[in-house]
């Protein structure tokens, strides 16, 4: 009765924990940005399978890991060029975790546009005194789903981002698949319908098709971080004991167990919104955590609309364990 | 590229009402075929469907890719006949004859078919191809109902259908037509719709 909001207590349990587990991952960062920082260590300080963190950590904090990381060096390498006169630029690079002053007079550039000696030689102030006259730009970035609290320490779900995501919990039998994969990205022209293609040709005539037929797309690869065109997909339909590799076919048992299931649909851009929405929305308030299995995602009918603008329906299949 | 949305142009001749049977004139349409004889739960139905599907998405994606004209695959259809109608009502499924069939936009031609058959047929290294071909089916007059539920208690719905078009003063003809409009997994078998059509004269 005099609880503020009546939060179901699994869901706060998970969101404190995400928010616990985000914190290391970031105290991680502060700590080692002068070393190396690989996503592997990071999500082994977050306790994540290195696998889901990359997702989970964009969503909460509203940009990928690596170009936090990158973000914060810069910052801390503009404050030390304009507070440390008397330290030398290679110094700072290397005090703010760039192995070589080439690298950082790079990076420096793109982000500030201008060399690290012309910021240190009066473009930080006049950058400054420009930035106070003018309004603040636009982001365009979408905006988180958690934000930092001062007030309670911890990471707190901005209003307005429940949008409503209709979840189930699935108990997925071994499905036993015949694949054919595609390593050359995710975008329309990218040929995975070809992929497609080659497996139904030889799915068809060994009774593997009908009405009933189950097809599986597995993106292994999170285009964030693997280059857009060398991103790894594999083309499935679900076939049973009969079936035997043959070629390009290849038959894999898929992680049996508990998959959180969400529908979506919509043009090309819904897969990148429906893993951001299942990891950054549904996952920090549901008491599960990822499972180190790839995601799914079963094709409800085929793509409809135009070969430009095709529309999908499909229900994304993440693998979870309890937290 | 050209957007061919045959489920909005066929509509009328596949919305059916479950409540009671309809007299329809189905157009002639083009179609994927295979013949077969036996049991619709053993392998050789089952390699007949795949294979209908297999040359129906590679027609699809050759389309799509090569010719710039995007259609949907369509709903499975069976006929079905046999040389004693009883051995449907006496189970006797090794003496049911069925045709699968798939129906194609009239963009598809026969060459279009013959060309993906081979296609699939090279793919696919299987020794037992079943032999799918393009074929016109002109049913025309024909009376039709929806059966919905599982597809051993279709025996009531067919008595209705046939009540009724004696009734109307018809004769049944041809083969007794059945088109899946549902999907046998994802829907609880007393949830599948079933378009169930006779031709009459």
């Amino acid at each position: 009765m005099g609880e503020p909001r009546s939060l179901p207590s699994a869901s706060l349990r998970t969101q404190k924990e995400y928010a616990r587990r985000l914190n290391a991952a970031l105290d991680y960062i502060g700590r080692n940005i002068a070393g190396d920082i690989s996503l592997g260590k990071l999500a082994a300080a977050a306790c994540f399978s290195p696998y889901h963190f990359h997702r989970i950590f964009t969503a909460l904090v509203g940009e990928p890991p690596a170009e936090y990381v990158r973000r914060l060096r810069l910052e801390k390498a503009a404050g030390l060029l304009a507070n440390e006169p008397a330290t030398a630029v290679t110094e700072v690079a290397l005090a703010c975790g760039f192995s070589t002053s080439a690298l950082f007079c790079r990076l420096f550039k793109t982000r500030f546009g201008m060399s690290p000696t012309a910021w240190r030689g009066g473009g930080y102030e006049k950058r400054k005194n420009r930035q106070q006259e003018s309004k603040p730009g636009k982001d365009k970035r979408p905006r988180p789903a958690y934000r930092w609290s001062e007030r309670t320490k911890t990471w707190e779900r901005r209003a307005g981002m429940t949008k409503k995501l209709a979840v189930r919990i699935e108990d997925v039998p071994p499905w036993r698949v015949a694949y054919v994969k595609h390593m050359k990205g995710y975008g329309d022209g990218a040929g995975i319908g070809d992929a497609f293609e080659t497996l139904f040709c030889w799915a068809g005539p060994r009774g593997f098709m009908g009405p009933d037929m189950r097809v599986l797309g597995m993106a292994l690869d999170n285009p964030d971080i693997t280059p857009q065109d060398k991103c790894r997909y594999y083309a499935c339909v679900v076939v049973n004991e009969r079936a035997e590799a043959d070629g390009r076919v290849g038959i894999m048992t898929i992680r049996p167990g508990k998959y959180a299931v969400g529908r979506f649909s919509g043009g090309s851009d819904v897969f990148k919104r429906a893993y951001e929405a299942m990891y950054g929305e549904w996952l920090p308030g549901s008491g599960w955590q990822p499972d180190d299995a790839p995601a799914l995602e079963s094709y409800v009918g085929e793509p409809t609309g135009t070969p430009e603008k095709p529309r999908f329906v499909f229900d994304l299949y993440i693998p979870v364990k309890p937290l | 590229m050209r957007t061919i949305d045959l489920k909005k142009s066929l509509k009328p001749f596949y919305t059916v009402s479950a409540k009671k049977p309809a007299i329809i004139d189905v157009p002639a349409m083009n179609a994927l075929m295979v013949d077969g004889t036996g049991d619709p739960n053993g392998p050789v139905f089952q390699e007949a469907v795949g294979s209908l599907y297999g040359v129906a998405y590679t027609l699809k994606f050759t389309f799509k890719m090569k010719k710039g004209v995007d259609y949907p695959v369509m709903a499975l259809e069976g006929l079905w006949c046999a040389d004693d109608p009883a051995v449907f009502a006496s189970g006797k499924r090794d003496e049911w004859k069925w045709t699968l069939l798939i129906v194609l936009p009239d963009v598809v031609t026969k060459k279009d078919v013959a060309a993906a058959v081979a296609a699939v047929k090279k793919k696919a290294k299987f020794p037992r191809f079943p032999e799918v071909r393009f074929e016109k089916l002109a049913e025309g007059k024909a009376a039709q109902i929806m059966h919905i539920g599982p597809y051993a208690a279709e025996g009531p719905t067919i008595e209705r259908l046939h009540r009724f078009v004696e009734e109307q003063g018809y004769a049944l003809r041809g083969w007794h037509h059945e088109i899946y409009l549902g999907d046998p997994r994802r829907s609880a078998p007393e949830k599948l719709r079933t378009i169930l059509r006779h031709p009459i004269s």
